[in-house]
């Protein structure tokens, strides 16, 4: 994202630029003028807070222009936060809106295709591959085995499959933070794979 | 006279609705299409925040500013007694309205 932030940046008149998310913390910025990185949050926080509140009065704005007397704010809605565009006040404003148009596209696509990956089975490596306990209809892993697999305080839910013989079982694996166990399967999934407590079975994530 | 300027400022083809507010968004003048109220509040609302935007940035006074969105545009503007807001249509030309909201507010009502 720095790199579509640099791109902005290049031109003639931007001091500085940065991407918010949808609670107004920065995620990504570029600062050429080296602006205060408190006065960068208090701003992200601004304008976010704004939207939000423009939102609860049935508006929802996706774009703010503001001048000032020494510079210019450019911000546009791209998924749940903004771009956010620090620049003079002569800058060219069309070639800036062009420019802020495309890059607001790109964070978009880029924020779409990190959201989607989330979700997308893990690609573990092979030497991730590890033996697991049944116990009681659930598969239990303990804290060495899920920083292995680098699912250590990554909460959410990711798809794996599991093979016990010549049996293989989709299934998901949850992640929660803090928790040495971070793999469940359900009784009847456990049943279709034949699987008993005691037994153990491989994981590939 | 905050009548004649919203009044003069509505009768602008492209513009639907013209507020004068005062910093707590008290309604002083309207004219045209829309909730004055609403109106008012939207406006002083958006020059607050980016009254406190420019001072976190140091770029000095808010002047100016438009949002857009769900088909509508707005054009504000910040004074130190006062905040000027106008519902335009989306697709109007921004430069003509600002030069008549600039020749109605005058010099003498600019910092």
């Amino acid at each position: 994202m720095k790199g579509i932030l640099r791109d902005i940046n290049a031109m003639v008149g931007v001091q500085g630029s940065f991407v918010t998310d949808g609670k107004g913390e920065v995620v990504s910025l570029v600062n050429e003028s080296d602006f205060p990185e408190g006065s960068l949050k208090i701003v992200s926080q601004e304008i976010i807070q704004t939207v939000r509140s423009l939102r609860f009065a049935h508006l929802s704005p996706d774009e703010f222009d503001l001048s000032f007397g020494k510079g210019r704010v450019i911000a546009r809605l791209v998924g749940p936060g903004m771009l956010v565009i620090l620049c003079s006040r002569d800058i060219n404003i069309p070639l800036l809106n062009l420019t802020a148009e495309v890059a607001a596209k790109r964070i978009e696509r880029l924020l779409e295709s990190a959201k989607e990956s989330k979700s997308e089975p893990l690609e573990l490596k092979v030497e991730y591959i590890k033996g697991l306990t049944i116990k009681g209809g659930q598969i239990w892993v303990d804290k060495e085995l899920v920083r292995g697999w680098g699912l250590e305080g990554r909460e959410g839910s990711h798809k794996a499959s599991v093979r016990k013989g010549g049996k293989v079982r989709l299934y998901r694996i949850v992640g929660k933070k803090g928790l040495g166990r971070v793999v469940r399967m359900l009784s009847h999934d456990a049943k279709k794979l034949s699987a008993k407590e005691g037994d153990i079975v491989q994981v590939y994530a | 006279m905050f009548d004649k300027i919203t009044r003069a400022l509505s009768q602008l083809e492209e513009v639907e609705g013209v507020v004068l507010s005062s910093p707590e968004g008290m309604v002083l003048g309207q004219s045209g299409k829309g909730d004055p109220g609403e109106a008012a509040a939207l406006t002083v609302f958006v020059a607050q925040m980016a009254t406190r935007v420019g001072e976190a940035l140091k770029f000095g006074r808010f002047e100016k500013g438009t949002f857009n969105g769900q088909g509508k545009r707005m054009l504000i503007y910040g004074e130190a007694d006062h905040s000027l807001g106008l519902l335009v249509k989306p697709e109007a030309s921004l430069s003509l309205i600002e030069n008549r909201v600039e020749a109605e507010l005058g010099g003498k009502e600019r910092r």
